[in-house]
């Protein structure tokens, strides 16, 4: 992989994963928070962001077109998704660790990021999944019903 | 200067703006919009995108450091000048987030703004390739909004299903 991609693809990661924490403080998710004080967690969040955008323009000179090792608009795209998408598996999973002892009630099926304000992803994906093994039939009929 | 005009510092932030937007809401209801939004947002930078496409394809215009002579302050673009396909997108994108949320649409908005007039100072666009652009972002918002809701209720149920696993 050339290494302006695999710059892009960490300056993406780490800023994704940065505004992922501060929205989640906005969003009261604090199930995938890896600091619970919202205030730190913005301010160390935005200072990721700033940060891996210095590296980036800093490290090389950035801006190189297409054919000489740039990124092209649609590559670019995808490889933000690539990195986006890691971001948000990383802060399921890391969260999940970092918060393994938080539980507050279980948490109602279809609740979706609401049971992230009570527990980690790992332990509300594990129920709902659960739940929904065992009454799939009702629940199907409710989910197109409204 | 050379920062603002960059391929990777609006459109980086621009899309991060967007990934917030789907965990930041904190009551279900506008957690959906908020949802939905992300999708319209996706449809418009794409809808944007095709159509620079098709309108690169009917008429190429050269880039104004071809025609003039000036100090070059970023690399030299060989696809046609008219429209402004980087900032095509960003106004699609700002527009889609504007519906739903209209001080942070206004700030995307003047972002893709000052990456357009960058672009213009820069020497790679005309100022009317950039108002095109911004035209044909903003049409194209309000056509993916239109589609949203022709398609109602396929994208409420993509998110039910995401909730299903946590996702939305």
């Amino acid at each position: 992989m050339p290494p302006f991609t695999v710059d892009y693809l960490i300056l993406v990661f780490f800023s994704a994963l940065a505004a992922i924490q501060i929205a989640a403080t906005y969003g009261k998710l604090t199930g995938i928070l890896f600091i619970k004080h919202a205030l730190a967690t913005r301010v160390l969040g935005f200072a990721l962001i700033v940060g891996m955008f210095a590296w980036f323009f800093i490290s090389e000179p950035r801006n190189i077109n297409d054919y000489e090792g740039g990124l092209d608009a649609n590559l670019q795209a995808i490889l933000f998704a690539c990195g986006g998408l890691a971001a948000v598996a990383a802060t399921f999973a890391l969260s999940s660790l970092v918060n393994r002892t938080m539980r507050r009630g279980d948490p109602s099926p279809d609740e979706g990021f609401d049971a992230l304000t009570k527990t980690t992803f790992y332990a509300a994906l594990r129920h709902n999944l659960g739940h929904w093994r065992i009454h799939w039939r009702t629940r199907m009929k409710q989910y197109f019903s409204g | 200067m050379e920062l603002v005009v960059s391929d990777y510092l609006v459109p980086v932030c621009m899309a991060l703006t967007v990934l917030a937007l789907w965990f930041s809401a904190s009551d279900r209801a506008r957690r959906m919009r908020q949802q939905i939004t992300v999708f319209v947002a996706l449809t418009a930078m794409a809808l944007s995108n095709l159509l620079v496409f098709i309108v690169n394809a009917l008429y190429f215009r050269p880039r104004p450091f071809v025609d003039h002579d000036l100090t070059l302050l970023f690399y030299r673009p060989t696809d046609s000048s008219f429209p402004a396909n980087s900032v095509a997108a960003a106004f699609g994108l700002a527009a889609a987030v504007w519906g739903v949320n209209r001080r942070l649409g206004a700030s995307l908005m003047a972002a893709a703004l000052v990456w357009g007039f960058a672009r213009v100072y820069a020497g790679v666009h005309y100022p009317s390739d950039v108002a095109a652009a911004a035209g044909i972002g903003i049409v194209m918002a309000v056509i993916a909004y239109k589609l949203r809701d022709l398609l109602n209720p396929v994208p409420v149920w993509v998110i039910r299903a995401a909730r299903i696993l946590c996702l939305a």
